[in-house]
Formats: structure tokens, C-alpha cells, sequence
């Protein structure tokens, strides 16, 4: 933090020094010029074009490395370039609100300097660490995302409490048994379960779900959400449980409009505890079910937060895109493992330490309200121009 | 309303758009060309709302949906544009871009509609990607403009870089607060602003490219960089525009790239 500030209060100082020298200097005069930020811009943006065609690898230790170009975080190149057309677009700033105060394109100019600063010091100066944890077992610490990893004591405990998956309804396909590829391979085509269909035709309401996917129509007969599969006397049979492993299970009835011939049998992703359940069609074919896809996760936390003599419990629940904000950290889910499946997962959440996110809020705040201004403006001269 | 129904919408769309941007070339049949394109328009939003009823979530997660939008913006824009500028060849080549974008659509279609990831599921995935896809609208539009101007006869030049200038300010604008947006959500997602995924750096370099054309739009005392050179930009800014939506899919050193379409 103390290198971004005093990096911060050097380009500041910077700025206003040589944009004070141009007003007597014919040369740092051109420097406050719009063609003087469109080459810096275009500096800019031929280091991005070389470095977006390159594969960044910060850990690479090659040749193209050694020069800078595997890492745009660390590129000496790009970060020159940017920090010259900071430095340019700031007198070009400065010059225009003394030209043009009441225009708008100087504040949008400075909301765009504002955030192109604020996420180059905010990615120099952020602060990631690692917690993993287990329910119902509160921990202090954290470790530090770096090429040289610590751990560190957080100002709080973290525990969580409760975690709950929820999954799309799973996906029934035909695949070529070689390349796994889904078929047909000029219409990949799928038949995902319709769960409200299915729970109508249990009841006796509606007619069961159906689907033709290449020569075979593919009827669901019975849907279990959560089941065990057994494989017996070369069939398959399925049970309703909620015991550890448990997978979704597909009955599906299946006729081939080629030859008539007729398959039943039951589909399932399997998990961790057991095998998925597919049938062979022929030598190149195999119908089976994908694995479940996550519609939702969420991690319900306990934090304990120390307050003079006095603690307190903050029961608040992170999920992604909804990170909770504690002591200057804000936390996110990063994943939980269900390959033992439903008990006791190991969950990971991030820390994020950054004190230059409300520099940039700020500057994402200022071209947001120019736009708007510039709008307003824009619909403001139209009507006089209609009025006149 | 899904894939399934997807080529009888497309096909109704294009034939509606063929026979609009054939009667823009006739100055007796603007009407013609106002109703047919206006009509295939809504066909595009109907089957746009349709497939979003059916999905239950905004149909912008695939590469495929995402083309649906440009198809739509595609559209409305080229007739707003005639409309606006009477461009007589711009509902012809609105039409042969639209093509070009659907056909992907129509050959291989999505039947293997996903759900919304947990990370899509988001207030900012809906203004961040539609802002996009209007932004790229605008700017193809700018840029057909941008091709014609470079050959264009000195005489039309001033009226056609003010036309250029007013949808690449708009369009370049659109860009830019998608960007914003954009980062505003990865905060929220990934507790950065910028994660130099390879999707980001080329949004960077489309930004820079239109930034730059409308900045060399500024120099007067420059008229070469004014009138040719900002042309320039605008196709190199439509080129990385592409590289960014579509092209990262296939560059190699792209492939970890978290925004590559499943």
C-alpha cells in the first residue's frame, strides 16, 4: 500500500508540474494535445495486442518471460505505457477543464484517468489469502496467495455453518462411445428432464416426457432425484435413498424407428460412492445422463468478531456474486469439494484486501454520472434546436 | 419458443430484411422498406422473448445467444440508420452481416440449452452483455460506414464522417460502460476489477482502437489523421471487436480464458 501511494503521489506531482512548465514550453505543450493521448493510447494498445496474443503465464521461467511479455501484471512495457498515458491524459485533463470548464468530456476524461489508475495500483497493491475450512470447526487463519505463501491471523473467525448445492435437473444424450462427443454431431441434441412434466405424469395429470434423439425415441418413465443404483443379472435396478453417494436415476424406455427394436433401463451420473449407469446401443453408441450441473451454492457463516473485551457472532451467508464485507475483507466463495458427496465438504473462501476499491468505485461513479450528463445535455439541445 | 423453432424465425427474418433492402434501392418504395424491416425486427424480438420465457433466464450465456442479439441490434440499427441518414445500401449490407451472423445459428444450432451458471447469475449480466452486443451493432454499422468513406469521392466525405462519428462516439460510449459494468461485476464475482483474462485484454484493445479513432477525430490541424487515419482505427477496432467476442475461442493462447463460450 505505502509503494502504490507514494508511486500515486509521484504521477501526481508529475502531472501538474510539467502541464505547469507547457504553459511556457512549446515542446510539453503538445503533451496536453488529443494527439498526444491517442499515441500514448496507441503505445498502450500495441503492448496489449502483443501481450493478448501471447499466453500469459506468470510462472513461466522462458525467454519471453525474461522479457516481460508473459504477464501483463508484471510486463514493464505495458505498465510504462500506461503510466505514460496517465501521465499525458492528466495535462490533457488539466488543459481542457481550463478551456472548456462547463463541457463534460473533462469529467468523463478525468472518471476514465481516475479508473484506469485506481485498478493499476489496486492490481499492484491487492492482498489475496486462502481459507479452507471444515463445518462446524471455526478458524482464525488464512494464507496468503503469493509466490511466497504465509499464513496469517485474520482479526475474526470464520465457521461455516451450513452449505447447500442445488443442481439442474440432469441431461439424458446419446454419445459417440470413442470420443465422447454428444450426438448427432451436426445437431448435438440432449433431453434434459422436465421435472414439472415428470411430477404431472407420476400423478397421473400428463404424459410422460419424450424426446427423439437420432434414429431412438426416448420416453422418461420414472425420475428419482436422489438414488442408488444396482447392477444386477445384466441389468440395471434403482432405489430411492438419501445415504451418502447418492446420484439422480433415469428409467427411460427407448424404441428405435429403424428396426423396432425396444431398451429399458436406468440412467445415472453416478457420484464419488458409484459407477454411472449407462447402456450400450451398439459398437460406436452408449445413452447415459451428464453429471449435474450447479444451479446454486451457497455457504451459510458464523463470524466471530473480537470488540474490546466482548465478542461478536455475525451470522451472514456468502454465495457467488454476493461476497460479505468484514473488518476491510471482503469474502468470497471460491468452491466447496462434494466428491465425498453431501457430508461434511471442504469449503474455500477468498479474502480480498484491497484498499484502492473505493478510488476506482469512485472513478466508475464519475463516468457513469458524465454519460448521464452528457445525455441529459444531448436530449436538453435537441429541444432547443427544435424549439428554435 | 427454443432452438428447435429457431430456423422458421430466422428464415421469416431474413426474407422480410432480402426483400426490404432490394426496395431501398428504389426511391419509390421507402414505405416498402420501412414496414417489411420493421416487420422482421419483430419477428427477431418475438422469437428473443419466446426463447426467454421458455429458458427462464435471459438468453445470453452461448455464443449462439449472444448472435441472436447481434442479429436483432444488427437490424434495428441498419433501418434506424436508413431512416435516419438514407443510406440506400445500408439495409442491403445490414442484411448480408445479419446472414452471415445467422448462420451459424441455423447449421448448428444449441439443441443442448444449459442452464445459467451459479457466476452468470448476476443484477449486471443483462446490462453488461446487451450493452455489448448493441455496442457491437453500432460499431459494425460504423464500421461499413468506414469502408465506404475511405472510398468515398471528396464530396460526401465531411456529411459521411459526421454520420461515422455519431454512431462510433455512441457505440465506443456503449463500450465503455459495458466495461464498466463489467468491472464492477468481477469485483463482485472474483474480488478483482481486472484479471487480465484474455477476453478483458482484447476489450481493452476494442476501446483503444475507438478511443483513439474519435481522438484523432480532435486534430484538425491534422487532416490526414483526422479523415483517413481515424477510418483506419475504426476498421482495426472492428477487427479486435471480433478477437474479442468470437476469436478467443480459437486463439491458442486465449484457451484458458474464462469467458470462452462452452
Amino acid at each position: 500500500m505505502l509503494t502504490t501511494l507514494v508511486l500515486s503521489a509521484i504521477l501526481l506531482v508529475l502531472i501538474v508540474l510539467l502541464y505547469l512548465l507547457s504553459r511556457k514550453n512549446k515542446v510539453l505543450k503538445l503533451f496536453c494535445t488529443p494527439l498526444a493521448v491517442c499515441i500514448t493510447a496507441g503505445l498502450m494498445l500495441i503492448t496489449c495486442l502483443i501481450l493478448g496474443l501471447i499466453s500469459q503465464n506468470p510462472e513461466s521461467q522462458d525467454f519471453l518471460s525474461r522479457i516481460g511479455l508473459r504477464s501483463f501484471k508484471d510486463s514493464p512495457w505495458f505498465i510504462s505505457s500506461t503510466m505514460l498515458f496517465l501521465l499525458v491524459l492528466g495535462m490533457f485533463i488539466i488543459e481542457q477543464y481550463r478551456l472548456h470548464p462547463k463541457n463534460t468530456s473533462p469529467h468523463l476524461f478525468t472518471g476514465i484517468w481516475v479508473v484506469v489508475f485506481g485498478i493499476l495500483m489496486s492490481n499492484l497493491s491487492i492482498q489475496r489469502y486462502l481459507w479452507i475450512g471444515w463445518k462446524d470447526v471455526p478458524k482464525w487463519e488464512a494464507t496468503l496467495q503469493s509466490p511466497d505463501p504465509q499464513s496469517k491471523k485474520l482479526p475474526f473467525a470464520i465457521e461455516v455453518s451450513q452449505y447447500r448445492t442445488d443442481y439442474y435437473p440432469p441431461v439424458i444424450y446419446i454419445v459417440d462411445s470413442k470420443t465422447g462427443r454428444v450426438l448427432p454431431l451436426e445437431k448435438p441434441t440432449s433431453m434434459p428432464i422436465d421435472i414439472a412434466q415428470y411430477k404431472e405424469y407420476a400423478a397421473g395429470k400428463g404424459s410422460a416426457q419424450q424426446k427423439q434423439i437420432q434414429e431412438w425415441d426416448i420416453k422418461l418413465v420414472e425420475y428419482l432425484p436422489h438414488a442408488w443404483v444396482h447392477f444386477t443379472d445384466g441389468q440395471y435396478s434403482a432405489e430411492s435413498t438419501q445415504d451418502e453417494g447418492n446420484a439422480p436415476a433415469a428409467k427411460v424406455e427407448m424404441k428405435s424407428n429403424l428396426t423396432g427394436e425396444t431398451k429399458t433401463t436406468w440412467l445415472s451420473c453416478g457420484s464419488a460412492l458409484q459407477l454411472p449407469s449407462f447402456l450400450r446401443l451398439d459398437s460406436s453408441r452408449l445413452i447415459g445422463m451428464e453429471d449435474p450441473v450447479p444451479s446454486h451454492f451457497i455457504a451459510h457463516l458464523n463470524l466471530y468478531e473480537i470488540q474490546g473485551d466482548t465478542g461478536i457472532i455475525r451470522l451472514d451467508s456468502v454465495w457467488p456474486n454476493h461476497p460479505i464485507g468484514i473488518d476491510g475483507y471482503d469474502i468470497y466463495l471460491k468452491s466447496v469439494k462434494t466428491e465425498a458427496g453431501l457430508w461434511n465438504p471442504d469449503v474455500q473462501l477468498e479474502l480480498v484486501k484491497d484498499p484502492w476499491k473505493p478510488v476506482v468505485y469512485g472513478g466508475l461513479g464519475l463516468i457513469l454520472l458524465s454519460l448521464l450528463e452528457m445525455l441529459i445535455k444531448g436530449l436538453f439541445c435537441k429541444k432547443k434546436q427544435s424549439n428554435d | 419458443m427454443g432452438w428447435e423453432e429457431y430456423p422458421w424465425f430466422c428464415i421469416a427474418t431474413l426474407l422480410c430484411w432480402a426483400i426490404a433492402a432490394a426496395t431501398a434501392f428504389g426511391q419509390k418504395h421507402r414505405n416498402t422498406t420501412f414496414f417489411l424491416g420493421g416487420l422482421g425486427i419483430g419477428i427477431q424480438a418475438f422469437f428473443l422473448i419466446g426463447f426467454w420465457i421458455h429458458a427462464q433466464r435471459p438468453p445470453l450465456a452461448s455464443l449462439g445467444e449472444t448472435r441472436l442479439w447481434y442479429v436483432f441490434f444488427l437490424l434495428l440499427l441498419g433501418w434506424f440508420v436508413f431512416y435516419a441518414f438514407r443510406y440506400r445500401w445500408i439495409p442491403a449490407l445490414s442484411w448480408v452481416l445479419a446472414l452471415v451472423f445467422s448462420l451459424p445459428n441455423l447449421l448448428k444450432p444449441e439443441l443442448h440449452t444449459q442452464g445459467l451458471m451459479p457466476v452468470l447469475q448476476s443484477f449486471w449480466f443483462i446490462p453488461h452483455v446487451i450493452l455489448y452486443i448493441f455496442a457491437y451493432s453500432l460499431l459494425a454499422i460504423s464500421f461499413l460506414l468506414s469502408i465506404y468513406g475511405l472510398s468515398a469521392k471528396k464530396g460526401r466525405g465531411r456529411l459521411l464522417l459526421e454520420h461515422i462519428d455519431r454512431l462510433s462516439r455512441l457505440g465506443t460510449l456503449c463500450l465503455l460502460t459495458g466495461i464498466c459494468l463489467g468491472c464492477v461485476w468481477a469485483k463482485q464475482a472474483w474480488g478483482s476489477f481486472w484479471t487480465w483474462d484474455p477476453k478483458e485484454t482484447w476489450a481493452l484493445a476494442t476501446l483503444l482502437c475507438y478511443g483513439i479513432s474519435l481522438g484523432l477525430r480532435r486534430c484538425p490541424e491534422h487532416p490526414v489523421l483526422q479523415q483517413k487515419a481515424s477510418l483506419w482505427f475504426q476498421i482495426l477496432g472492428f477487427i479486435t471487436l471480433q478477437i474479442c467476442w468470437y476469436g478467443i475461442n480459437y486463439l491458442p493462447a486465449t484457451q484458458n480464458s474464462l469467458h470462452v463460450y462452452g
